[in-house]
């Protein structure tokens, strides 16, 4: 049955591009894109209990990755995607010290100086970031394929155009970091990552190597960031330093917890509700021109959305993934009365 | 999950097969959009946001009604609606009706790309709102040929086909505006100084201000920059008094120049400020920026000697011929819309773009090529004086290399006195956009 509800649910994913119109698909694929860095975020924050602020730093340090490989020096896509996870995930591993040390409120305010580092850094090295005023950033090109805008790729009489591309190229890399994550959560690495969370004290006697694990989930979760980043870059054409800021990094530890800390569906189901909704509110029928009087719309989305996060974790303190659960517990047992 | 149950080498096989038959097959370039929408009606041959039967062409106007730049986003919506309502009222462009379909973006280019792809493929022509906004979807927009037309003055705009920018950009008018000193207020033989912004958009300035060093041999006393964050401006206003320069150039925004001019007045140092277009707005002379709003602490320093190069005529302008009917225009379709620059350019942008609209139905082609065609050949287009005149050639460059003058006083309506429009220099006229687009 479980399998069957998942390739129901891939298949669905696969169709949705065609029944949706060129703005949602736009949406649909910077949800994905998020979904792969929210699903990073997870691994040390949901599972191993690392509170990080700095998920932005990694996922510029993926967008630039792809614009000094991809734009400056012109390397295919092949390249420079992985290339990107790695040069995150050794960032990762060059912060993961002070996560051994620190723990809690502590590091996460530690890794709200990543943040800023990160921006300082941007703002002055102009050849990296271009400056303030921003850089553009290469599309996704690899041997015959090219996913710049205007391009269409032909499969039989099915064309797919520059957003469907970047739609499928995200859902690929978040059913594989979705694939890897699940079974890494049952792996002997995943297990210590749980103990470490559970209680560090108990882990470290049980023997296991807290330092090791620590700085191996920062990796872990560094380079789906990087990864993130270089697509989410890559997409929008043109980045900005100040874009990745500290907003950026409470948006995905939102996503991870409003969907569902520590679970492996909660990541994507929160970066939907955090990455979409302000879109969706926006595109209600009641509420179409703007520009008129009254509180303005933008306003109204946002106030609706932050609303929306509060009864959120009021109503259902496990996230969106436990409202699922909570489903079957009411269908399943409507099953078993009959 | 059942995710593990997937036996690995049947997984790995199926990856592996879709790939290669991925990989069998590569992209193309869509050549669709020429095909698809050749229904011609009437003579003129139609494209995406062209209804021929009822005769209407939609634009699109993405702009930043909130966030930090919806203070000026606001009037300058207002403005380009109000000269369309006014056009449909009229009997539009020969008869053809312009609607505008309006975005929020809120200055953040993630979503300003949402929203040009939610809204490309139903509109003729597009507004759009920011630099960097606009940078986000400029390769979109090239490759589609949809001519887009942005509200913002950076230099680089002049070299693509596709923008259809408005306005003599940044360094032209600082380069004019330092030659209109040299030359109309003694300037000869002076000390000049500049404070800029230590980004792109300073920088623009900075490029204007070299240029008209070299060009008028004039004698740089000082140069200071700050951050868009900053807040406190001793350091640079010090400089600028030490070095006894008499004219200082502002490439700054309000934020920023507000400060800048109280703390110089505050330690006792007046000189003649020049102000690039952005660095003046109607709030730093009254609070609300009305005409009879409480005035700032800073107007009267503002009003000793201040000239601002401003990217439209100053509001209620008798020497500007088209002032009267966008004054009119305004109350008839923007009832309560108070002065403000950013209306009127808003207003000039509209007026822009339906003769962009209007060589294309003449040339009876509606299509993406057509209004592009329109675009290239549209040769000079008078704005009424409302903004400098706008010349687009095949051959690209600035729209416009005039510069609209006028000096801050408390005492007029919008606060400004025109002294020079339509000011042109040498070293302005010789500016190579191309230089500071690389």
């Amino acid at each position: 049955v479980k399998r069957a509800r998942l390739v129901a649910l891939a298949a669905a994913a696969v169709l949705l591009p065609f029944g949706m119109s060129g703005g949602q698909l736009t949406t649909a694929t910077f949800v994905l894109i998020a979904a792969i860095g929210a699903v990073g975020l997870n691994v040390l924050t949901g599972y191993t209990g690392q509170i990080s602020l700095g998920h932005a730093f990694f996922l510029a340090a993926g967008a630039y990755t792809a614009a000094v490989l991809g734009g400056n020096d012109g390397v295919s896509a092949i390249v420079w995607i992985p290339a990107a996870g790695v040069v995150a995930a050794l960032c990762g591993v060059i912060v993961g010290p002070t996560a051994v040390r620190l723990r809690g409120l502590y590091l996460a305010i530690v890794t709200i100086g990543l943040v800023f580092i990160g921006q300082h850094i941007l703002f002055n090295v102009t050849s990296l970031s271009g400056g303030p005023q921003g850089r553009s950033i290469p599309a996704v090109q690899a041997g015959g394929f090219d996913f710049s805008p205007g391009q269409v790729l032909r499969l039989g009489s099915i064309t797919i155009d520059h957003d469907g591309l970047y739609y499928y190229l995200a859902l690929a890399l978040l059913a594989l970091s979705l694939a890897y994550v699940a079974n890494l959560s049952r792996t002997r690495f995943g297990r210590a990552m749980e103990a470490v969370r559970d209680g560090e004290l108990a882990a470290a006697v049980m023997g296991v190597h807290l330092t090791k694990t620590k700085l191996g989930s920062f990796a872990i979760s560094s380079f789906l960031a990087g990864i993130s980043g270089a697509l989410f870059a890559s997409y929008l054409s043109f980045v900005q330093p100040s874009q990745w800021n500290l907003l950026l990094s409470i948006q995905y530890l939102a996503a991870i917890i409003v969907g569902g800390i520590g679970t492996v569906w909660g990541p994507v189901l929160g970066s939907i509700f955090v990455f979409a909704l302000p879109d969706l509110l926006k595109s209600l029928p009641f509420v179409s021109e703007s520009g008129a009087g009254g509180v303005p719309l933008t306003d109204l989305t946002s106030i609706v959305y932050g609303v929306l996060i509060v009864v959120v974790f009021i109503v259902e303190p496990h996230g969106l993934v436990g409202l699922g659960s909570r489903l079957r517990v009411v269908t399943t047992s409507k099953e078993a009365s009959p | 999950m059942t995710l593990h149950t997937l036996r690995r080498p049947i997984a790995l096989g199926a990856v592996l097969v879709a790939s290669l038959a991925l990989a069998a097959c590569g992209t193309g370039s869509s050549s669709s959009n020429n095909s698809s929408s050749n229904n011609t009606s009437g003579g003129v041959k139609s494209g995406p946001g062209v209804d021929v039967g009822a005769k209407t062409i939609r634009i699109g106007n993405i702009s930043a009604l909130t966030g930090p730049l919806g203070i000026l986003g606001k009037p300058a919506v207002a403005g380009d609606k109000a000269y369309f309502k006014a056009l449909n009222a009229a009997g539009g462009i020969d008869g053809w009706k312009v609607k505008i379909t309006v975005k929020d973006s809120g200055y953040v280019p993630q979503t300003h790309v949402q929203l040009y792809n939610q809204i490309k493929n139903d509109i003729a022509l597009l507004q759009s709102l920011g630099s960097p906004t606009t940078k986000a979807i400029r390769s979109s927009v090239d490759q589609e040929g949809l001519v887009t037309m942005p509200l913002s003055w950076d230099s680089v705009w002049g070299t693509d086909k596709t923008l259809a920018p408005l306005g003599t950009p940044y360094a032209v008018d600082i380069a004019n505006l330092v030659d209109y000193a040299v030359n109309k207020k003694g300037g000869k033989g002076a000390k000049f100084g500049i404070i800029y912004q230590n980004d792109e958009y300073g920088m623009d300035g900075l490029r204007g201000y070299e240029a008209a060093l070299k060009g008028e041999g004039l004698n740089d006393a000082a140069r200071a920059t700050y951050k868009v964050t900053d807040t406190d401006f001793t350091a640079q206003v010090q400089k600028m008094k030490k070095a006894g320069a008499k004219f200082v150039v502002l490439a700054a925004v309000p934020s920023a120049s507000g400060p800048i001019v109280g703390t110089a007045a505050s330690l006792g140092y007046a000189p003649t400020w020049l102000m690039m277009g952005p660095a003046y707005v109607e709030q730093l002379i009254t609070k609300d920026g009305s005409e009879h709003g409480t005035p700032t602490p800073i107007a009267g320093a503002l009003g000793k000697s201040t000239l601002a190069a401003t990217f439209v005529a100053p509001w209620g302008d008798k020497q500007a011929p088209g002032m009267a009917k966008m004054l009119s225009d305004a109350k008839k379709y923007a009832p309560g819309q108070q002065q403000s620059i950013y209306f009127t350019y808003g207003y000039a942008q509209g007026e822009l773009a339906a003769a962009i609209l209007k060589k294309a139905i003449e040339n009876g082609d509606l299509s993406r090529q057509g209004i592009l065609n329109a675009r290239l050949n549209l040769g000079t287009v008078k704005l009424g004086g409302l903004a400098p005149d706008v010349t687009y050639t095949p051959q690209l460059g600035p729209p416009s290399r005039k510069s609209i003058i006028a000096a801050v006083d408390p005492t007029a309506t919008d606060f400004l006195k025109l002294v020079a429009s339509g000011y042109e220099s040498a070293v302005g006229r010789s500016f190579d956009i191309k230089k500071a687009a690389s």
